[in-house]
């Protein structure tokens, strides 16, 4: 059984050289890839891929509304954001979004396509940059003590480890847990981050007044 | 001259309009004058000193000339003397000096009285003088005496019998300047000859026959209240405001002793309304001659006005002041000390023949002063003092006549009156000089003001520019330093691939150069970081990143870091150092075949050392390569140390970095 992965990308030569990469790949097949957002969203649906490659950067828009849609459709869908390196904080975006991993634009094939497979495993890659933007975001989110914290300890923990530079087996090795443990935590990591962000957006858009509020509040906030 | 004879004959008038003018009129003048001329705020002594034209001076003289002129010729047409009409006025008086007490004892030659007679030595001898009313009483109606001017105490006997006494005539003895309307008694006319005897007693001096009238009483009233609002009642007023005057100069004073010009000012105001009092109080309470001597001591009014215009106009005659100070002291103690003790000739001597020469010749003096502080600063102030002095000196004159001789008109002194000219002009000074010090010190403050947002305007100035130039200078040695690392590295992987491309090589180097740029590309982002980002966190992107090749080579990376997270160094050490850490990895990876990498960086105090071992086969058997030199020039570049030490059994590259005091937080 092969994998079918969506490629959206505008560089026409970086689009060439993933296609290429995954097509040396027997497991991998590349049903789709277009370089632009109308283009993306028109054929989507039609090829309905296991996986779909986003690039943030797109002529006629954000890569991260289309993560948005696709999350909200398709939640099952796994999406990996194409980003180049020193670019931590729009990858972080993108995961708030809905996206459960990235990969870099010159990334061996082989690790792209690990990458893939993890993913589909339920594993997501972290660096340490983003290991360090999520404790930042996470800390932000729990300003006091009393505030129960998103993440638990051992998710703590993975990100800090990830933070100092260690590698999956080396966290592993030291939380002794399997190198598949420390990639689940990362991926639960990342969807806490897109539900508080959603959680977030509500809250922002219910204090600006795009949402009503829940009939109880209201009431309780008349008398 | 019927509209001047009118309002003459008409005491109600005149006495309106005299009240209306003091009051209301010359205020508004000195205001005025003041709004026209005292507009620009200079200080005192910046007052305008450029010489005056002839014709100002001409016209100076002219109106001290003029002035007085005009305020005698007011006087003449305001103060009508008021009198009864001529057919009462008393005549052929007879006198005789006489000791008697009542007209019976009176012995001696009668004899007739039209000059002035000189009083007796003793103050109990009186004059006594007499004239024959046996037709001028019409007895049907209410009849009475009137005097306007006694200059004496008066006792007035009718047939033989007392009818009024001004006041007891013994010491001290009154001197009666207020008019006296006497209302007479009941008369027998059976008598014949009616003789009316009136006793003038004075203390000192000569005696004049006074205006005497008798008539009905109606007929007289009107004379007398217009001489007594005039004589009495005008001055009082007047002598009041002078006090109220002299207490704000002197509180002036008191608040500011160095003002020393005001304290003379009161002084000299309150010895004025001393003298004033003089002409407005019948009964003296002390013997006489101490009164005359007191007097004549508040004339002492003249040197005060002379050291005033001396301070006031900062004439800077301090040995005159000393001076008059002196001689005033001297003679007021000759003239206080006879009339203490009694010593009635020599108390003439000091008065007349050294007090009032001083006097007189100081009075001369103040003109020499105006005419000095005009020269000095021809302003309001000079001007003015020298026209009000000149007023004085005419109308002083003129009162003097008027105390002696019955040809000068008018009702009574009228210094007590011109009093109101200094009164105002130097109220108007005072208020003027309050007013420049508020504009003043307004203006000096506005100024202080406009120099302190000034200053603190340049002070921002000046430190938004260094700043700016701080912030220039960083930015370019952040450009140059960029500048140089991406030369350094970047740009030497990538002339080395354009080359490897040209030549049609292996695209594996191609692409192996190609790596090699990107990598350092990263090592420049990383080394981008904000400063205060630690050198572990650096590090573990290098590590994040190595450990990704090192896992696919099959080689074991182990890493011992014992460094703290806010350890950091200077962005081209740190970029020195990854570029060291990393070219030292890549040739064990690549050229070392060795199973093992352990890679340990630790700090102390003033040092941050970084090892890189490998267990491969060593760099001897491969020669000495470029990488090498790299990494010993980057070291130095940083002053660095870098120790490499191969051999069969493995490398070893060692890097000691010195981590500079404002580069490592505590």
């Amino acid at each position: 059984m092969t994998v079918s992965i969506f490629v959206v990308e505008d560089d026409a030569s970086t689009r060439a050289m993933l296609v290429d990469k995954i097509s040396r790949s027997k497991r991998h097949r590349v049903v789709g890839a277009v370089g632009s957002l109308a283009s993306a969203r028109r054929t989507l649906a039609k090829w309905n891929p296991d996986i779909l490659l986003v690039d943030l950067q797109l002529p006629d828009g954000n890569g991260i509304d289309l993560i948005s849609e696709q999350t909200l459709r398709n939640p099952g869908l796994p999406i990996l954001v194409i980003s180049i390196f020193g670019d931590e904080e729009r990858v972080i975006s993108a995961i708030g979004a809905g996206a459960q991993g990235y990969l870099l634009k010159d990334d061996d094939e082989d690790i792209i396509l690990d990458a893939v497979d993890r993913l589909l495993r339920g594993e997501s890659p972290i660096s340490p940059s983003i290991a360090a933007h999520l404790i930042h975001r996470f800390r932000q989110l729990a300003p006091n003590p009393q505030n129960t914290h998103p993440l638990s300890d051992r998710e703590l923990e993975v990100l800090q480890l990830a933070s100092k530079g260690l590698s999956y087996r080396e966290t592993a090795a030291l939380m002794g847990v399997s190198v598949n443990t420390v990639g689940t935590f990362t991926k639960r990591i990342y969807t806490k981050l897109a539900v508080s962000s959603r959680a977030e957006a509500i809250f922002e858009a219910r204090q600006m007044g795009l949402v009503l509020g829940f009939p109880s509040e209201r009431h309780r906030s008349g008398t | 001259m019927n509209a001047i004879e009118a309002v003459r004959s008409n005491p109600a008038v005149a006495q309106l309009a005299l009240l209306l003018l003091t009051c209301v009129l010359l205020p508004i003048c000195v205001l005025s004058f003041y709004y026209v001329f005292d507009r620009d705020v200079k200080p005192h002594t910046e007052a305008v000193r450029s010489n005056p034209a002839v014709a100002q001076v001409a016209l100076l003289l002219l109106a001290c000339v003029l002035l007085p002129i005009c305020v005698l010729s007011f006087f003449y047409v305001f103060d009508k003397d008021v009198k009864p009409r001529t057919e009462f006025l008393l005549s052929n008086f007879e006198y005789v000096a006489s000791h008697a007490n009542e007209p019976e004892a009176v012995s001696g030659e009668w004899r007739r009285f039209d000059r002035s007679i000189e009083v007796p030595d003793d103050p109990y001898a009186s004059v006594w003088i007499r004239t024959d009313v046996t037709r001028r009483l019409d007895l049907s109606r209410a009849t009475a005496l009137y005097i306007p001017k006694a200059r004496a105490n008066v006792q007035v006997w009718l047939r033989g019998k007392l009818q009024h006494t001004a006041a007891p005539i013994e010491e001290p003895l009154a001197f009666i300047k207020t008019p006296l309307l006497i209302p007479l008694g009941e008369f027998d006319t059976s008598v014949e000859r009616t003789w009316m005897h009136i006793r003038l007693t004075k203390a000192r001096g000569f005696l004049m026959p006074p205006n005497i009238y008798l008539a009905p009483y109606a007929e007289l009233t009107t004379a007398y209240r217009h001489t007594y609002w005039i004589a009495q009642t005008l001055p009082k007023l007047l002598v009041a405001v002078a006090l109220t005057m002299t207490a704000l100069v002197g509180g002036l004073f008191i608040m500011r002793p160095q003002d020393t010009a005001y304290g003379w000012y009161a002084l000299y105001m309150f010895l004025w309304t001393a003298h004033t009092a003089h002409a407005l109080v019948d009964n003296i309470p002390i013997h006489h001659e101490l009164w005359f001597a007191l007097t004549y001591l508040s004339l002492a009014l003249v040197p005060c006005e002379v050291i005033f215009i001396n301070r006031y106009f900062d004439l800077r005659m301090r040995w005159v002041e000393k001076l008059i100070a002196i001689v005033t002291t001297l003679l007021a103690s000759t003239l206080l000390l006879p009339a203490v003790l009694g010593l009635k000739d020599l108390a003439y001597i000091a008065t007349h023949h050294l007090w009032m020469p001083w006097i007189m010749l100081l009075g001369l003096f103040v003109f020499v002063q105006c005419f000095m502080a005009v020269r000095r600063s021809w302003s309001i102030d000079s001007i003015g003092l020298l026209l009000s002095s000149s007023i004085f000196v005419v109308v002083g004159i003129r009162d003097h006549l008027f105390d002696f001789h019955d040809f000068v008109p008018g009702t009574t002194y009228y210094l007590q009156f011109i009093v109101v000219i200094p009164l105002l002009f130097f109220g108007f000074l005072l208020l003027r000089r309050h007013v420049r010090a508020l504009r003043l010190s307004e203006k000096l403050n506005a100024e202080l003001e406009e120099r302190v947002s000034q200053k603190a305007q340049q002070l921002e100035d000046s430190y938004r520019k260094l700043t700016e130039e701080e912030k220039r200078r960083e930015v370019a040695e952040e450009r140059a330093r960029l500048m140089r690392d991406m030369h350094d590295g970047l740009g030497g992987h990538l002339v080395h691939a354009l080359s490897l491309a040209e030549n049609k090589e292996d695209r594996r180097d191609l692409k192996q150069a190609l790596r090699y740029a990107l990598s350092d590309l990263r090592l420049i982002v990383d080394s981008l970081a904000p400063s205060e980002t630690g050198f572990s966190s650096l590090l573990a992107n290098f590590r994040h990143r190595i450990s990704k090749s090192v896992g696919r080579a099959g080689i074991e990376m182990q890493w011992t870091l014992s460094i703290a997270d806010d350890v950091s160094l200077k962005a081209d050490q740190s970029l020195a150092l990854l570029r060291i850490i990393q070219e030292a990895t890549t040739n064990a990876l690549r050229h070392s075949e060795c199973k093992t990498i352990r890679i340990s960086v630790s700090t102390d105090a003033q040092t941050l050392e970084a090892e890189i071992r490998d267990d491969g086969k060593g760099i001897e058997s491969r020669g000495h390569g470029r990488g090498l030199d790299n990494m010993q020039i980057r070291a130095a570049s940083i002053s660095a140390r870098l120790a490499i030490d191969s051999n069969k059994a493995g490398t070893s590259v060692r890097c000691i970095v010195p981590i500079a005091d404002g580069a490592s937080p505590c």
